[in-house]
């Protein structure tokens, strides 16, 4: 899994590209864990996220944790197959999935 | 051994090449010298021939034409000189007669005898009259007056072999002559010829022109050869008397000529106004004798030749080169001025430059003698070159094979030493002390052979350690199975049911486990649960979930109570749940009497069920409450659905579905209750779990196992 951060600020943006399993949950947990001092909002991209296992569970609900201390944190681009994971274990209770955002549709006023 | 030998071939290829090239490059550069220096030596030494050719040439050319100038000039001189002497003779002869005839008062007659044949061959004077004297006796006068010239004529004639005869012929008709051919005066009848004077060309010039002439040359009539007749005229008081005259032979003037030879090929001649050459060494073409006076000089078919014959009759002094029949000539001229003659003097053109071409040829051939010295000196010091060249490359060759062997020696004790080493000796120690690169090279195996002793040492410690946790794992791993419960049929003794688990883990231990229990004679609970990663943590996290889960499910009283099973159980595991583990759960709990099925879902997977009374499979439809461990607090929702007789419940985790092919293709919901579809219903729910798992294992098709493989199948019967 490739994990792409992208930091403004006290705005801390995560992409994971792949697939988040046992593995490369403890990858995330490092990666992402220490860069959190300061950062006020989090937000997760799972654009490109094709799999998400129990253990990567794990870590959103310990970034979750850190995060209700600090700020706010937020996934968004949840594919299908991730929003049934997070559904079904009942993490989208829990967490701040934003829905992709719709096309904005076009107004005219003549 | 190969590479060795290689380096050691390398060594000397290049030891080798290097010399050679060197050599050859240096043998090229000598020998190139030596023959471009040969080259220019002989290019010079030509160079130098042609110059001193050319300026030697000049010189001489220059030079030799001043010889000759001065040669024709002396010459001409001297055939002045000869001819003057008859000259002088003349100037006296005709003012003796002029002082006799004009001082008669001083002279007594003389008497004077006409020829007698008995004088022939004796010098003496002898008086003949013309044809046109009638009146002898009216001359005898003047005849005894002119008898006192006849000393001086016998005198005259004495005095000189090259006079032939002497005389003074009077205008009035006589001749007083000396000679010595008296017996030619007399005609056929012997009657004395007269002497016609007046008709003789000598008396005709003279005394036409009134002073001293010279006549041409003539074949003497007297058979004494080629000469010349000097005549002046003589005056009786202020008249016109008479002319007196000599003939000379011009033997000396020839011999003047002839001996003028000029080195090899020099010769001289002389030429009158008439351009008829009197005189010459040749004795034939335009340049011979022309005794009868027809040819022309100036006309001659060599136009120098007749360019030169002008200039000398011109009376001038001077030379230029001429050409001979093709062949080239430098003559030189000088005037004879009493009888307007020119005396030239020739002389080979190839003989003046000889001197010259043949310094050049010396010069050449001195420098052909260089070359070829040269090239004998330039052959030896080739051959010298060329031995110097293979002894020096014998000399490289031995001395880079034994050089390339003392430079291999060190690579032979090291690449031994390293075989020691290798073969597991790692206290070896390499001795090297060649102080180059290979000592250092030595020095750095034998710092590898430390650390690799320091590494070697260090991985045995770990490898025990290894070893023990890996042992300890296992243990593990079987205390973690062995809580399941494993015996089956679970329940002999209840027909009503039939219950089957398998869990099959992956490689380390996992955090899945199933759990069955009655709680009393009319309640089973099943559950199955997943933790949240993988490993000891895993595992240990199960440990407690399993016992805690089942401890407060014991305690329950209510079977409406079951919801709050999962609730308090949450809260258990959420203290000091500092790592954040969790696990998913599907708790139930079947009535056996009414198939009433209770269940909670904790954030796991839905279960199958099967209605036998429609013969469909559907996953249950089972709230999404929050995973146990993850948050306190959580209010579970209990649910229950109704199992008629030969209904089932499959209930598995994430390990089946998300079980992957090498496609990375996951096994998902949709391959799972297809595969359930096709199950036989008669057979067991051993066997159902073994189809199950065989389908999975199809589509997997030999990818690693990720996730243990956990399932659960109930069937009321």
């Amino acid at each position: 899994m490739e994990i792409v951060k992208n930091l403004d600020g006290s705005h801390l943006k995560v992409s994971l590209i792949g697939r988040l399993d046992a593995v490369t949950a403890i990858q995330l947990d490092k990666d992402v864990t220490k860069s959190l001092s300061n950062i006020k909002n989090l937000t997760l991209d799972f654009t490109k996220l094709d799999y998400i296992a129990s253990a990567g569970l794990r870590i959103l609900l310990k970034l979750q944790k850190i995060m209700n201390l600090q700020g706010e944190m937020k996934i968004i681009n949840v594919n299908r197959d991730v929003r049934e994971v997070l559904e079904m274990t009942g993490f989208s209770r829990l967490l701040t999935i934003e829905e992709p955002s719709a096309p904005k549709k076009l107004s005219f006023n003549f | 051994m190969k590479v060795q030998m290689n380096i050691r071939r390398r060594l000397l290829i290049l030891v080798l090449s290097c010399s050679i090239i060197s050599l050859l490059v240096l043998g090229i550069v000598v020998i190139y010298g030596m023959f471009d220096i040969r080259q220019d030596a002989k290019e010079t030494g030509r160079e130098i021939g042609i110059a001193a050719v050319d300026t030697s040439g000049k010189v001489l050319e220059s030079q030799s034409r001043e010889n000759l100038e001065k040669i024709a000039k002396t010459r001409a001189e001297q055939i002045v000189l000869s001819l003057r002497g008859i000259r002088t003779g003349i100037i006296m002869l005709s003012s003796e007669m002029t002082n006799i005839l004009s001082n008669p008062e001083i002279y007594s007659e003389k008497a004077v005898y006409e020829p007698r044949m008995e004088n022939a061959g004796k010098l003496v004077p002898q008086l003949m009259y013309s044809a046109t004297v009638t009146n002898r006796a009216a001359l005898q006068h003047e005849i005894g007056l002119s008898g006192n010239i006849q000393d001086f004529l016998f005198q005259l004639n004495d005095s000189s072999e090259i006079v032939a005869s002497s005389y003074v012929a009077s205008k009035n008709g006589f001749i007083i002559q000396a000679d010595q051919i008296s017996d030619r005066k007399f005609d056929s009848n012997g009657n004395i010829a007269p002497y016609e004077a007046f008709q003789r060309p000598w008396y005709q010039k003279a005394s036409a022109e009134q002073k001293l002439i010279f006549t041409d040359v003539v074949n003497d009539i007297h058979g004494g050869g080629l000469c010349i007749i000097c005549a002046a005229p003589y005056y009786q008081n202020g008249e016109f008397a008479g002319v007196a005259g000599m003939g000379a032979y011009l033997r000396e003037v020839n011999q003047i000529v002839l001996d003028t030879k000029i080195g090899e090929t020099g010769f001289g001649f002389v030429i009158n106004n008439q351009g008829h050459v009197l005189f010459s060494a040749k004795t034939e073409g335009d340049l011979a004798v022309d005794a009868d006076g027809k040819n022309d000089l100036r006309k001659s078919a060599e136009p120098t030749l007749a360019d030169a014959a002008n200039h000398m009759i011109a009376g001038e002094t001077g030379s230029m080169p001429v050409q001979i029949d093709g062949v080239d000539y430098y003559v030189a001229y000088a005037p004879l001025p009493d009888t307007n003659w020119s005396f030239a003097a020739l002389i080979q053109k190839d003989e003046v430059i000889a001197p010259a071409i043949s310094a050049g040829e010396a010069i050449t051939g001195k420098t052909n003698d260089l070359t070829n010295a040269m090239d004998s000196q330039i052959t030896t010091i080739t051959i010298v070159t060329v031995i110097a060249i293979l002894i020096l490359l014998a000399v490289v060759s031995v001395s880079g094979v034994k050089l390339s062997g003392r430079f291999i020696q060190p690579i032979h004790e090291l690449a031994d030493g390293v075989r020691e080493i290798a073969s597991g000796n790692l206290d070896k120690k390499l001795e090297i002390h060649t102080g180059d690169e290979i000592e250092h090279l030595s020095v750095c195996f034998n710092a590898m052979t430390d650390e690799l002793k320091t590494y070697m040492n260090n991985l045995t410690k770990i490898t025990a350690e290894k070893e023990r946790i890996a042992t300890e794992l296992d243990v593990a791993k079987n205390i973690q199975i062995s809580m399941l419960p494993r015996e089956f049929p679970a329940f002999p003794d209840h027909k009503e049911f039939d219950i089957h688990a398998s869990m099959n883990a992956a490689k380390e231990v996992g955090g899945d486990f199933y759990d069955f229990y009655l709680l009393d004679e009319n309640h089973l609970v099943v559950t199955i649960a997943d933790v949240s990663g993988k490993g000891i943590p895993a595992a240990l996290f199960m440990m407690i979930s399993k016992t805690i889960l089942k401890n407060f499910s014991m305690t329950m009283i209510n079977p409406d109570d079951f919801a709050a099973v999962m609730t308090l159980t949450n809260n258990q595991l959420c203290q000091n749940n500092d790592a954040m583990m969790f696990v998913t759960v599907f708790m139930g709990m079947l009535d056996l009497q009414t198939g009433e099925f209770t269940f909670v879902n904790g954030g796991h997977n839905p279960p199958v069920v099967y209605h036998k009374a429609t013969d469909t499979y559907e996953y249950i439809k089972v709230k999404k409450n929050f995973v146990l461990g993850g948050m306190e607090d959580i209010d579970y929702m209990q649910q229950s659905i109704k199992l008629e007789k030969g209904d089932l419940i499959y209930m598995y985790t994430d390990g089946v579905t998300e079980a992957l092919n090498k496609e990375e293709e996951l096994y998902g919901e949709e391959r799972l209750i297809n595969c359930l579809k096709r199950f036989d219903q008669n057979l067991s729910m051993e066997e159902l779990l073994k189809f199950v798992r065989a389908d999975v294992n199809k589509h997997v098709n030999g990818a690693d196992q990720s996730d243990d493989i956990t399932m659960l199948a109930l069937r009321r019967n």
